[in-house]
């Protein structure tokens, strides 16, 4: 079995920072097969699958979510592919978390995602990865926006795994957008190593990128945020922004947030804040008789609680809070 | 009368590009063979009269850059053929001065229409000139030598009381293993400067090296050592110009600077290349305690250019600044930027650039910000600003920050666009034309980097911005 390379920067840099790519050993990309099923509102459960294709017809607007539950008792591989009509719109919650469940295994998850918004159609899509040590998870998702379309994204990563998320989303329409919210929670040993690509060619298209993240312990982390602004598409604008709070002395903390443009008329912004908290913060809540450990405690936990209130969905925000 | 021509000529009044594309005959100039042999190395070591340890440096440095892969980033170089490169070329009649009237004519007039022996008497601490291969002028004034300053070409230092000191720092900050074009420098270096600056003392107005590369096919390796001790300061200031020419020529020079326990280094370069040139430059400074290194950089020439200059933060409270401004346009492929490295506790970094693409020009930022363990409170605040000014440019923004710390402050700002219509409308309706208008606000763009330099020299840097922007609209 040869390696699996993913996560690789469109812009490379400097080779001894490491961060160009990432090498993942044991596994391969998949073969694209196909076994159609309509995705509503009912819940499906895919387990060790092989390739699921998912349709939302035309003008479908469900109203409730679709969840997609990926129980594993070993080791799975799972391809999927979802094709939002015209006009359709749909939330679909795709939960991991059950990884941590009932087994303290080694487990390996891999997951090729497909989905293709046609014009009009809005797809919000709220990943949940949860996993203890000795868990690898890989999710490769790759995203098609038509005229108008919308895909928006809310993840969450908690636990002492191995993350490994690429997800690049072209937004081809105009005014096609893409929204990505995301928060993590990384202790222990464990690793998060994320690339989000927004590759702007319609007109006007609008990316969005916001990450809120705690590192603790011996928890290491790589974000890769690129806008890529290609000839042609006029108006198009991108921000992405990285806060991230690091615990202990013993972190590592790779950010790298690129714009690449080639369009004149075109506005791209990135900021990144890392570190501890501000002095005036952190002196204001001592003075109110929290220890300094007991600040940070709250406001770690205060940015993963401030992403799980913005999800919609009262059933998922519920097994979140559960969890943590 | 073509209106366009009217604004051309109001704009560039007080400049004249043909100042930097003026070209002497190099015909009876002194060359070596074109490529890069053993035999090579070994006589240009042997024109040097090198000390024994720098020709087995220079051997070895040969042997690291063939066997060292060319780096998998960046602007292509294909267009640059090693076997096609002069590694030295010697000016007809050259001897090193200390005044300008003994410095062959052709030359002088060079150095002469470039403005630097006016600057020397107006503004300048010392001045030394290269000319291809060799330096052809260096002069200190003599308050400044009385303070024990040292401004020397760095080959004459080599043979007197200094060569220990060189040897000592000589491509330690920059080694030849560090990439394949820094391990050509150690092989084929020639010319360059050396400084040193005494404990306490303050060189009050600035030391400039001028480098000029005429031959056409040549490479320039200039190689600038200074060292800065405890508490003392220096402005350093380096300029470069080439005629244009229609094959390839490659600048390879290595900067490194050792800043000593509370001492300051401001080291401001202006770059004015011809646009054939492929400027692979390398720069470093190594930081003490409390110390603090200032890099200006104004980037308008060359056809490529990787130059990223890089500060090591290297004891408690050091400090590293960057303020850059890079131009690309027609045919260009800049790709600028710094590195910061803190590995002492409470170190602090700024980088503050601005880059403006226009034509099918490419501009790339890239940066690397690296905080160690042992760098508890430190601080790292970046902010890059880019200006796209027609949809034929390219401007790319590649920061990396990689720490390691928990007792950190670290911020990142980007931004990319164009001139805002407003901004125009508002100057034309106070009576500028529309190209008059983008000029200005383009000069106000980089004026981050303009207000750090001297007077005249922020002049020249702004002069070329207009230069630049002549014939943009459209």
């Amino acid at each position: 079995m040869s390696d699996l390379v993913i996560n690789q920067l469109p812009g490379r840099t400097f080779a001894w920072l490491g961060v160009n790519e990432a090498v993942i050993s044991g596994l391969e990309p998949y073969e694209a097969l196909h076994e159609k099923k309509e995705l509503s509102e009912e819940i499906l459960c895919t387990r060790k699958a092989k390739t699921e294709v998912y349709q939302i017809p035309e003008g479908c607007k469900p109203g409730k979510p679709a969840y997609l539950w990926f129980a594993y008792d070993r080791s799975a591989e799972n391809i999927i592919e979802i094709r939002a009509g015209r006009d359709s719109e749909i939330t679909i919650v795709m939960d991991h978390s059950v990884l941590l469940q009932g087994t303290e295994k080694s487990l390996e998850g891999h997951l090729v995602t497909k989905i293709s918004v046609e014009d009009r159609a809005k797809v919000k899509l709220i990943e949940i990865r949860k996993a203890h040590a000795g868990v690898r998870f890989v999710d490769e998702l790759h995203v098609e926006c038509g005229e108008r379309a919308g895909f928006e994204i809310t993840q969450l990563f908690l636990g002492e795994g191995v993350f490994y998320q690429d997800l690049h989303c072209d937004l081809k329409g105009y005014e096609s957008t893409f929204l990505a919210d995301t928060a993590y929670l990384i202790g222990k040993q464990g690793k998060l190593d994320i690339n989000y690509v927004a590759t702007h060619y319609g007109k006007k298209s609008v990316s969005d990128m916001k990450l809120n993240g705690v590192l603790r312990e011996q928890a290491d982390k790589i974000f890769r945020g690129t806008i890529d602004f290609k000839h042609g598409c006029s108006g198009a604008s991108g921000t992405e922004k990285e806060d991230v709070l690091l615990m202990d002395p013993t972190v590592g903390n790779k950010t790298v947030p690129l714009i690449l443009c080639q369009e004149e008329n075109v506005s791209g912004t990135h900021g990144a804040t890392i570190g501890r908290l501000g002095k005036d913060l952190l002196f204001y809540l001592e003075s109110r008789g929290m220890t300094k450990a007991e600040v940070y405690e709250m406001m770690a936990r205060a940015r993963i609680d401030a992403l799980v209130k913005r999800i919609a969905d009262e059933r998922t925000r519920s097994a979140i809070w559960a969890e943590i | 009368m073509n209106t366009e021509n009217v604004t051309e000529k109001t704009i560039v009044s007080d400049i004249n590009r043909s100042v930097y594309d003026v070209r002497n005959e190099d015909k009876d100039a002194y060359r070596f063979a074109a490529g890069l042999t053993e035999e090579i190395v070994l006589q240009l070591s042997q024109e040097k009269n090198d000390p024994e340890w720098m020709r087995d440096f220079r051997l070895k440095s040969l042997e690291i850059y063939n066997r060292t892969d060319m780096v998998e980033w960046g602007p292509p170089i294909d267009g640059l053929d090693m076997e096609h490169i002069v590694t030295y070329v010697r000016p007809k009649d050259n001897k090193m001065s200390a005044t300008w009237d003994e410095v062959p004519v052709e030359i002088k007039n060079t150095f002469d229409r470039l403005g630097i022996p006016q600057a020397e008497r107006e503004s300048l601490a010392g001045v030394g000139a290269q000319y291809d291969s060799e330096l052809v002028y260096h002069n200190v004034r003599k308050e400044v030598e009385e303070q024990g300053v040292i401004y020397s070409d760095l080959e004459s230092a080599l043979h007197g009381p200094y060569e220990e000191m060189i040897r000592q720092h000589f491509m330690k900050l920059v080694p030849p293993t560090d990439h394949k074009f820094s391990a050509l420098h150690g092989a084929v270096w020639s010319g360059g400067s050396f400084v040193y600056v005494p404990k306490g003392v303050s060189v009050e107005i600035p030391l400039q090296s001028y480098f000029r590369l005429n031959a056409p096919g040549a490479g320039q390796f200039e190689h600038t050592l200074i060292i800065v001790e405890e508490g003392a300061y220096l402005h350093f200031i380096e300029g470069c110009s080439a005629p244009k020419y229609n094959v390839a020529n490659l600048h390879a020079g290595c900067v490194e600077l050792f800043v000593g326990k509370n001492a300051v280094m401001r080291y401001s370069t202006i770059e004015n290349w011809s646009k054939n040139m492929y400027n692979l430059n390398t720069k470093r400074a190594i930081v003490a305690e409390g110390g603090k290194v200032e890099w200006i950089s104004g980037s308008f020439g060359s056809h490529v250019s990787y130059l990223y200059p890089m500060s090591i933060l290297n004891g408690r409270g050091a400090k590293a600044e960057f303020t850059g401004v890079t131009f690309a346009s027609e045919g260009q492929d800049l790709d600028t930027g710094c590195k910061m490295v803190h590995n002492a506790p409470d170190t602090s970094s700024y980088i503050n650039t601005r880059s403006i693409s226009k034509a099918d020009g490419i501009n790339t930022f890239r940066s690397s910000v690296v905080i160690s363990r042992d760098a508890a409170g430190s601080k790292s605040s970046a902010s890059c600003e880019s200006l796209i000014l027609d949809d034929e440019a390219r401007s790319d923004t590649i920061p990396a920050m990689d720490i390691k710390c928990d007792e950190v402050d670290v911020g990142h700002e980007a931004k990319i666009g164009r001139i805002s219509d407003e901004a125009i409308f508002y100057l034309m309706s106070r009576g500028l034309s529309e190209q008059e208008a983008r000029a200005l606000i383009v000069s106000g763009f980089a004026d981050n980097v303009s207000k750090e330099l001297p007077l005249e020299y922020a002049v020249e840097m702004n002069n070329l911005i207009r230069l630049e922007m002549v014939g943009s609209i459209g």
